[in-house]
């Protein structure tokens, strides 16, 4: 049986199963596949917030119950150097989905050569479909500035058969030139109400009861994802059987412990060696597929409260520091350990200084 | 030219004979021993030399006739008939030597002498003569001179020399008696005249005066006799054919000014040689094992099992191994090394190397017949007059530089070596620099590991010093230790680079050019003492891993006078520069900009090292960036899989997956399998039917969510229900909507056509199989449901195992796939 948040994503713009939240902004959404001039779609929003949702609705909206209608199709291509790599797809008779920041830095291949073959192909029958085809493309924001660029021509040009739904977390990376040719829907995070009401409608379709104390400590903990939030729920369900205790704690992600014991470990001593364990427990983390940066907002999270007020914001504005060099760079433990020595630095200064 | 020479040696020679006794150097009876010995030569190479005694003029013209002839049949013998050379030297002098055991009955004392007696027993007799009339320190004090006295017999005889040389004579026959080896006989007979006292005498003798001399009491005379000896063993094995040529001449013309001090220099004894004075010395390991050899490899030792360590304990128990691998960086004396032990243990010894052609078949037929006991004795042309002895070692192959058995020309001879140490009956001693070498590496695990480090300044330096003083050249301790370390603590090189500066006062040494290693160079790299030039080239020796080497290693260097806040203070500076080194190096890489290489070698390398302020406190690490970023591959493409398999249901990027699906999904099919054991098992398959995971899905899930420290709860599951697991998943017909890579690899090409797509009249895909078995089709299922995979498949049982239309986005195509697919 699926997980809560599959078995309970809606699966309309609007109506019974319709999206709860931004109903607003799903009204102009339906008003922009009413008919045959759908823009290009830019969405952006923050993880969890329901980006993918509304697209598959949308989606649906436009083509009706066929692009439910999916299979996982790997292409193949070839980079200039000859490289042969394949990226996997999700495809309908009327939609195509891909990640193409998969292939690291070949993504622009792929915009070229796979989006464009989608574009230029059209539709064999014309009366009975839309017109278009929709090109679905995930985590644009870590699509390269070449392949981005890549796309600005192939937008313009096929634009009569092909629209493309771009999907990212964060708009700044998009370059404007696409920016600029696409309608950008904003989802944002849905706020603890509307999390709060979900949940509680999820726990009554399941039939499930849960003390108010421990829905509130699910909210805060999911931190406005919706995922999340609904995938605690389920977890504090399944550890607990139906019998929830009110006093029940729900226990952080794994990870996110072991992100805490490490800012631990920084406060506990500022040396070398401590910084030696603490590379070794950030490869761990790194090695988990853990994002770079989420590593940097949970180490700030745990390490701020426990500095005096005076070095919170030089300690910050390190943390921002190297948080753009990480985005710059390549490697990013130097740049997490970097900010973790100077933390160390700051930390040490501050606490060695007479009162 | 060197005709000339010699010539002109024997002039300066016969004035020096003229000297009357007072004034001469050299004992009279040894002026004897020489004259006698010029007079066998003579006699015996020219037919009509009747008289020896004759006018010296016309002896001169003989002589240089002779000796023309000699170098002409020694060139001839080098480069041809080196067996009969050897047999017939061997033979002749054995018997020699039994005859001469039977007359002559030597003093106790030198009973030593029989054994090296073998080469010729001409010098034998006299030189046994000397040592017993007069005292060895005053025989060796006049290295120069005595050296130059060989040949002065030439000149005119006493006739108390006259008496002598007849007496030689009438035992010159046995030689005589072969004279098809006649001319080869005497060319060596010759040789070893000339070199066997300049042998004895040559200056590493007067250092080893010289070394003793500060000691209060030096050793007794007759122990230096018997050390000189033990050197003339090892200079027949080398005339016997098989060790390099250049030898021999050497031998002739070791007061030729123009032998590199190398060859002069090189060590006769044991005591000579550079850094193998320990008791765990390469060398004495090497002795141990020879001298074991025969005990653990022969007769009934053989038939004990000798289990073999594991490889990194090569070095540590010879035992087991019937080979020895010696390994070091060149000049420092491995060859002598494995010369000077089977002299030592009196083995004789055949040696190839790189200039002989070593491939397998050639191994084979040279080697294959040696290594067999037997016909090594008739290739050594020994007779079987001394009793055979099967359990004893007598011959000793040597491969040396094995390292370059390489290319088309050795093809397969390291192999082949392989082989032929497995079913050796004597020792073999192969030679190597590079132990590392891959091709070494499958040699090393047969051979006894026996690694030659590099000798320290103190250890060169004493021998140096003796060479140096030999040479009446002047230079200070400090001078020498600087061409020492240019020399790289290459033995070899720095005598070569002595000898160029004694030639030369002010020739500079040139640091000799060394391939630095990326470890060497990392520690120079974070040596506080390297200048900030010397970091910046050390960077360009692999600018890709130094900034890593940098990275691992800079938190290692520490400084006692630090405080914490400034050792910390210390490493904000160096990880603050290491980590904008890295986004020059994204810049370089992803843009091409090479031109910033100089500004990273600064900010990755050279001013990290020296903005910590400590020095190197811990061993260079190999950087451990390069097996995480590994590790994080593999985990990202096992959830990259993940990701794409749940793809059709879950929504979230690879990351969220990470941090929010992966770990609830884990406990979604592990715990029904915790708690309810076999019961949970509907549960488990019921969710992985429905995010298509399949079994490598649930291992790929608990690596990525078992954080270090914590206990896999996969691990908790019960085999019996995991295997339960498993068959049920396999008996459970399901749809995957992804290929399976197995069945991938062989169906790329099904990824082409993308057109050939059916239609159904809800202008839906429709698959149609086209079995060509005549399978029943599968259908198209699931209407009904909110999403589902068109793609459906039922697994044809085990041996094909569920294929998809792989890139089949043309249903006819796909069903295509699957026939192929279903018939294998």
């Amino acid at each position: 049986m699926a997980l809560w948040v599959d078995k309970y994503r809606p699966k309309q713009l609007f109506g019974k199963d319709g999206v709860t939240f931004n109903l607003e902004q799903a009204q102009h959404l339906k008003y922009l596949v009413s008919d045959n001039s759908m823009p290009h779609l830019l969405f952006c929003g923050p993880s969890g917030a329901g980006k993918k949702t509304r697209i598959k609705c949308l989606l649906r909206e436009l083509y009706g119950a066929g692009a439910d209608r999916t299979q996982l199709l790997v292409k193949n291509f070839v980079t200039p150097s000859n490289r042969k790599l394949e990226i996997q797809t999700v495809s309908s008779n009327y939609h195509i989905e891909l990640t193409p920041s998969d292939v690291g830095i070949y993504d622009r291949v792929v915009v070229q050569d796979i989006v464009k073959e989608m574009a230029q192909t059209s539709q064999i029958d014309s009366g009975a479909q839309k017109p278009f085809k929709v090109v679905v493309l995930s985590e644009a924001d870590s699509l390269t500035r070449d392949a981005q660029h890549g796309l600005r021509r192939t937008m313009e040009k096929y634009a009569n058969n092909c629209r493309i739904i771009l999907c990212c977390e964060s708009l700044s990376r998009i370059i404007e030139p696409l920016q600029s040719r696409c309608i950008v829907v904003n989802v944002p995070a849905p706020t603890e109400n509307d999390i709060s009401l979900i949940i509680r409608d999820v726990l009554n379709r399941e039939r499930v009861e849960m003390p108010e104390a421990v829905i509130e400590q699910i909210i805060k903990k999911s931190e406005r994802n919706l995922r999340r939030a609904l995938l605690m729920a389920e977890a504090t369900r399944m550890q607990n059987g139906n019998t929830i205790n009110d006093n029940f704690i729900v226990p952080k992600p794994e990870w996110e412990t072991y992100i805490e014991e490490t800012a631990k470990l920084i406060l506990s001593k500022q040396s070398s060696e401590i910084v030696a364990k603490v590379r070794e427990r950030i490869y761990e983390v790194l090695s988990r597929c853990i994002p770079p940066n989420i590593i940097f907002n949970k180490l700030l999270e745990f390490l701020l409260p426990k500095c005096a007020d005076e070095i919170v914001s030089e300690i910050v504005s390190e943390a921002a520091y190297f948080e753009h060099r990480l985005v710059l760079g390549q490697k990013a433990i130097f740049h997490i350990e970097a900010f973790v020595v100077a933390f160390m630095d700051i930390y040490l200064t501050h606490s060695s200084k007479p009162k | 030219m060197k005709l000339k020479k010699r010539e002109h040696r024997r002039n300066s020679l016969k004035d020096l004979d003229e000297l009357s006794d007072g004034e001469n150097p050299i004992p009279r009876n040894l002026r004897h021993k020489m004259s006698n010995k010029r007079k066998i030569v003579v006699s015996s190479d020219s037919e009509d030399d009747e008289m020896p005694v004759k006018s010296t003029k016309q002896k001169k013209l003989k002589i240089t006739e002779n000796s023309a002839k000699k170098r002409k049949d020694s060139d001839i013998e080098i480069s041809s008939d080196e067996d009969e050379l050897v047999r017939g030297t061997a033979s002749s002098s054995e018997k020699k030597t039994n005859k001469r055991k039977s007359k002559n009955e030597l003093p106790a004392g030198q009973k030593t002498l029989n054994f090296f007696a073998k080469t010729s027993k001409e010098d034998e007799k006299p030189k046994a003569k000397t040592v017993s009339h007069v005292n060895p320190a005053d025989f060796f004090k006049p290295i120069k001179t005595t050296k130059k006295e060989a040949p002065k017999p030439t000149k005119t005889i006493s006739p108390s020399q006259k008496e002598n040389s007849t007496v030689i004579k009438k035992k010159t026959p046995s030689p005589v008696k072969k004279p098809d080896i006649d001319d080869e006989f005497v060319d060596s007979d010759d040789s070893f005249e000339s070199f066997v006292p300049t042998k004895i005498k040559t200056p590493e003798k007067k250092k080893e005066i010289k070394k003793n001399s500060p000691s209060p009491s030096p050793p007794p005379p007759p122990k230096k006799v018997q050390a000189a000896p033990k050197k003339v063993p090892k200079t027949v094995s080398k005339d016997s054919g098989f060790s390099e040529e250049p030898v021999k001449v050497k031998k002739v013309e070791v007061n030729d000014p123009n032998l590199p001090w190398v060859d002069k220099y090189k060590p006769q004894s044991f005591n000579q040689l550079v850094g193998q004075h320990g008791d765990k010395s390469p060398i004495n390991k090497l002795l141990d094992w020879l001298k074991d050899w025969a005990k653990h490899n022969l007769g009934e030792g053989a038939k004990i099992k000798k289990p073999k360590p594991a490889p990194w304990m090569n070095g540590q128990d010879g035992t087991p191994f019937k080979a020895a691998l010696l390994s070091g960086s060149p000049g420092i004396g491995k060859t002598t090394c494995a010369y000077m032990a089977c002299n030592m243990l009196n083995f004789k010894f055949v040696e190839m190397n790189a200039s002989d052609v070593r491939n397998k078949k050639h191994l084979e037929a040279k080697i294959g017949e040696l290594s067999g006991s037997h016909q090594i004795e008739q290739f050594f042309g020994v007779k079987k007059s001394v009793a055979q002895d099967n359990l004893k070692v007598h011959h000793v192959l040597i491969m040396d530089e094995v390292d370059g058995m390489s290319g088309n020309e050795d093809r397969a001879g390291i192999s082949e070596l392989i082989q032929i140490i497995k079913e050796s009956k004597i020792p073999i001693i192969c030679i190597c620099n590079d132990r590392q070498h891959t091709k070494i590496r499958s040699l090393a695990n047969h051979c006894f590991d026996i690694k030659f480090p590099k000798p320290r300044v103190e250890q060169i330096r004493s021998r140096m010093m003796t060479i140096c003083c030999t040479e009446k050249m002047k230079i200070t301790k400090e001078e020498l230790d600087e061409v020492i370390e240019l020399s790289n603590h290459d033995v070899r090189q720095t005598i070569y680079n002595l000898q160029m500066r004694s030639n030369s006062k002010d020739a500079k040494v040139n640091q000799k050019d060394i391939s630095v290693g990326p470890f060497e160079a990392a520690r120079k790299l974070l040596d506080s003492r390297s200048t900030l030039q010397e970091k910046q080239e050390m960077f360009f020796v692999d600018y890709g891993i130094m900034p890593l080497f940098v990275q691992d290693n800079y938190l290692s260097m520490k400084n006692d006078k630090h405080t914490p806040l400034e050792a910390i203070r210390g490493l904000r500076k160096a990880s603050r520069l290491i980590s904008l080194g890295d986004n020059v190096d994204r810049i370089i890489r992803s843009g091409g900009s090479w031109k910033l290489l100089n500004e990273q070698s600064m900010l990755s390398a050279a001013l990290p090292a020296i903005a910590t302020g400590g020095h190197m406190k811990a061993r260079i690490e190999f950087p451990s960036w390069l097996g995480k970023n590994s590790t994080a591959g593999k985990r990202k493409r096992l959830l990259q899989q993940l990701v794409s398999h749940t793809h059709l249901k879950v929504s979230a990027s690879m990351y969220s997956f990470a941090t929010e699906y992966a770990p609830m999904l884990r406990t979604k099919i592990t715990k029904p399998l915790l708690e309810k054991e076999s019961d949970g098992i509907a549960e488990v398959v019921d969710t992985m039917i429905e995010y298509d995971l399949i079994r490598d899905d649930s291992e790929a899930l608990s690596e990525i969510v078992v954080w270090p420290g914590k206990i896999d709860p996969a691990s908790k599951i019960l085999t019996k229900v995991k295997s339960a697991l498993t068959r049920t998943l396999n008996k459970s017909s399901r749809m995957l909507p992804y290929s399976l890579d197995d069945v991938a690899k062989g169906k790329k090409r099904t990824g082409v056509n993308s057109i050939g797509v059916e239609m159904d009249e809800e202008g839906n895909l429709v698959e149609k199989f086209e079995d060509d078995d005549g399978a029943s089709d599968d259908e198209e299922g699931g209407n009904g449901e909110s999403s589902e995979v068109v793609v459906k498949i039922t697994k044809a049982g085990k041996a094909a195992p569920t294929k998809s239309t792989r890139g089949g986005r043309g249903g006819t195509r796909g069903g295509a796939t699957r026939g192929r697919g279903a018939k294998k």
